[in-house]
C-alpha cells in the first residue's frame, strides 16, 4: 500500500469514527450532561414553573439540611438497605451453594425460578404484594390466622410497614445475586478443594477457608451495587405504604420525588437530589474501581 | 455415609421447592385470583380456589370500551421494540468506535461518556423534564424513546466485549481494502449476538417496566404506556380488584415469555457482567 493511500485511509477512519461515536455522545450531552449541569445551577436559584428565577445562594441547601424529614429519609434509606442487603445476600449465597450440588436439569430449573421475580415491574410487584397484605381479604392475614396470630395492618402499622416493603424487595433482589454468586463459585479452581480434602478438611472448613475468601471480590461488587440500588428504591414505598406511617418508609428518592410533586419551588428538590447524588456517586465510583481492576482474588 | 448422602439430597430438594414456591407464589396467586369472580376475591373467609373459573375481568380489560389495555399493550410493545433496536444501534456503533478506532478527542469523549455513568437518575429528573419540554417533546412518543437511547452502561458493556476481539482478522481485512464501517458490519456485528440479546432484553424490560419517566412526561391518556395505564386503572374508583389483577397479569406476561425464550442467554450473560 502506498503511503498516500494509507494516509487517506487513516483520514477516512477518522470520519467513520466520528460518524459512529457522535450520535451516542450527542444524545448523552443533551439528555444527561445538560440536565445535571442545569440541576447544579438551578439548585442555587429560587425556581418555580410560574415565576421568574432569582439567585438565592445556598438557601435551597439550607432548607434541606434543616429539614428533619430529609434526615429521616436518609435513615430510612439505610435501614431499608441494611435489611434488604443482609437478607438477600445470605439467601442468594445459600441458594447458589445448593445449586452447585444439583444435577444439571435441577440446577437450570432452579436458576429460572430464582430469576423470574427480577423481570416483573415494580408497579406490578407492589400491586401483588399490596393485594396479599390486604387487612380483610389478603392471604397473609389468613395464613397467620391459621397459626393463631392476630391479623396485622401490614402496610400502615408502625412495626410492620418496613417489613412490608423489605419483603418484596428481597423477592426481587435474590435472583441476580444468586446467579452472580454462582458464577463466582464456578470460577474457583477445583484443585483447591481437592487439596483441602486431602488434608482432611471437611465441607464447612472448605467453605470457610476457600469459598468465602475466593468470593471476596464478588461480594464487594454485589454489596456496593446492591447498596446503590437499594438506596434509590422508591417505587415499593410509594405504591405499597405511600411512605407512611409518619414517613417511616419514605426513602430518600421518594422524599425528593414528593418535594418535586408537592412543592411550589423546585430548588430544594434539586439540592436534596444533588446531596444524594454525591453519596451515591462515591459508592458507584468504588464499584467501578472494583469492576475494572484486574486484581486477582488472593486464593 | 449413605445416610449423610440421603440427608444432603433431601436438603437440596427442600431448597429447590422453597425457591420455586417463594418465587412463584405471588405470581401464581395473581393469576388464579384473576380468574375469580369479584365476590370470590373479597370473600370471607378467603377462598383459595375460585368457586367458578370466570373470564369476566379479562373481557372487561381486553375488550370493553372504558378500560381497554389491549391497545396499549400493542402500542407499548411496538415502541419497546423500536426503542430496543435503536438503542442497540446507537450504543454498539459507539462501543465499536471507542474500542477499535483511533480518532482525535477520543479520550475526552470517552471521559464524557463515563461521567454520565455516575449520575443517578433522580438528580436529573426535574431538569430532564425542562430539557424535553424545551424540545417540545412532552406528550409525544418521542419523549418515551429518544432521551433514553444513549446509555453509557451499554456502551461500556459492549465495548468490553469488542476490546477482547483478536486484532489480526480486522487488520487483514483492512489490508484487503475493507473499511472501518465494513469491518463493523461484517466482522463485529455477526459475532455480537449473545451481547445484543442480553443488552437488548435489558433495554426492552427497562422500557416496558418504566413508570416514573412516562408519568411525568405523558399526560395524554391515549399515549399511556402499559405501566402508566395500569396505575391509572388502580386509581379509578370504579375499578374492582379483579380487573386490576387481570391488568397486572397481561402486562407481566410479555416480559416473562421473553425471558423464557431467551433464558439460557440471559443466565449465561450474567457471567459476562464483568466481575472477576
Amino acid at each position: 500500500m502506498s503511503k498516500e493511500s494509507f494516509l487517506s485511509q487513516k483520514r477516512a477512519v477518522q470520519y467513520t469514527a466520528y460518524l459512529l461515536v457522535l450520535p451516542a455522545v450527542l444524545l448523552l450531552i443533551i439528555f444527561n450532561i445538560t440536565p445535571i449541569l442545569y440541576t447544579l445551577r438551578m439548585s442555587f436559584y429560587e425556581w418555580s414553573f410560574y415565576k421568574d428565577i432569582t439567585f438565592i445562594g445556598w438557601d435551597n441547601y439550607r432548607v434541606i439540611v434543616y429539614d428533619k424529614r430529609f434526615w429521616q429519609s436518609i435513615l430510612v434509606g439505610f435501614e431499608f438497605t441494611f435489611w434488604n442487603m443482609s437478607i438477600s445476600m445470605i439467601l442468594a449465597f445459600i441458594i447458589a451453594l445448593s445449586i452447585r450440588y444439583m444435577n444439571r436439569s435441577a440446577a437450570s430449573v432452579t436458576k429460572v425460578f430464582v430469576y423470574i421475580p427480577t423481570i416483573i415491574a415494580g408497579t406490578i410487584v407492589s400491586y401483588i404484594f399490596g393485594f396479599m397484605y390486604n387487612y380483610r381479604y389478603g392471604i397473609l392475614n389468613t395464613v397467620i390466622d391459621f397459626f393463631g396470630i392476630r391479623p396485622q395492618t401490614w402496610t400502615t402499622g408502625p412495626s410492620t410497614a418496613m417489613f412490608s416493603i423489605v419483603l418484596p424487595s428481597i423477592w426481587q433482589a435474590v435472583g441476580v445475586k444468586t446467579l452472580i454468586f454462582l458464577a463466582g463459585m464456578n470460577e474457583i479452581s477445583p484443585t483447591y478443594y481437592e487439596a483441602a480434602a486431602l488434608d482432611g478438611a471437611g465441607r464447612f472448613k472448605q467453605m470457610w477457608y476457600i469459598t468465602f475468601p475466593c468470593l471476596r471480590n464478588v461480594s464487594v461488587y454485589l454489596l456496593v451495587t446492591g447498596a446503590v440500588a437499594a438506596m434509590q428504591m422508591w417505587d415499593l414505598s410509594n405504591f405499597i405504604t405511600g411512605g407512611g406511617p409518619q414517613g417511616m418508609t419514605t426513602t430518600p428518592v421518594l422524599y425528593i420525588y414528593n418535594r418535586f410533586r408537592n412543592d411550589d419551588y423546585l430548588g430544594p428538590s434539586l439540592a436534596s437530589a444533588l446531596l444524594l447524588a454525591i453519596v451515591l456517586g462515591c459508592i458507584s465510583w468504588v464499584v467501578f474501581k472494583t469492576v475494572s481492576s484486574d486484581k486477582n482474588i488472593d486464593g | 455415609m449413605k445416610n449423610r448422602r440421603f440427608i444432603s439430597r433431601l436438603l437440596i430438594w427442600v431448597v429447590i421447592l422453597l425457591v420455586a414456591f417463594s418465587a412463584m407464589f405471588p405470581l401464581f396467586w395473581m393469576v388464579i385470583s384473576s380468574f375469580k369472580k369479584n365476590a370470590d376475591i373479597i370473600a370471607l373467609p378467603l377462598r383459595f380456589w375460585p368457586t367458578k373459573w370466570v373470564l369476566d375481568n379479562y373481557e372487561l380489560i381486553l375488550f370493553s370500551k372504558n378500560f381497554n389495555i389491549a391497545y396499549s399493550l400493542i402500542y407499548t410493545f411496538i415502541l419497546a421494540v423500536i426503542f430496543t433496536v435503536m438503542t442497540l444501534t446507537v450504543n454498539s456503533t459507539a462501543a465499536y468506535g471507542f474500542a477499535r478506532l483511533e480518532f482525535r478527542g477520543k479520550k475526552f469523549l470517552w471521559a464524557l461518556v463515563m461521567i454520565t455513568m455516575f449520575i443517578p437518575g433522580i438528580s436529573t429528573l426535574v431538569t430532564s423534564y425542562t430539557v424535553v419540554a424545551r424540545l417540545r417533546m412532552i406528550n409525544t412518543i418521542w419523549v418515551l424513546i429518544i432521551p433514553g437511547l444513549a446509555s453509557s452502561g451499554m456502551i461500556f458493556f459492549i465495548r468490553q466485549f469488542y476490546l477482547n476481539f483478536p486484532l489480526s482478522l480486522e487488520e487483514a481485512a483492512l489490508v484487503d481494502g475493507s473499511t472501518a464501517l465494513k469491518n463493523f458490519i461484517y466482522i463485529f456485528l455477526p459475532t455480537s449476538g449473545p451481547v445484543f440479546v442480553i443488552q437488548g432484553i435489558g433495554a426492552f424490560l427497562g422500557f416496558w417496566n418504566n413508570y416514573l419517566w412516562p408519568a411525568i412526561t405523558i399526560s395524554n391518556e391515549k399515549l399511556y404506556p402499559v405501566m402508566l395505564l395500569l396505575e391509572f386503572f388502580k386509581s379509578q374508583r370504579a375499578m374492582k380488584d379483579g380487573a386490576v389483577l387481570v391488568g397486572a397479569v397481561v402486562t407481566s406476561f410479555p416480559p416473562i415469555i421473553l425471558f423464557l425464550i431467551f433464558q439460557k442467554h440471559i443466565i449465561e450473560g450474567i457471567k459476562m457482567s464483568g466481575i472477576k
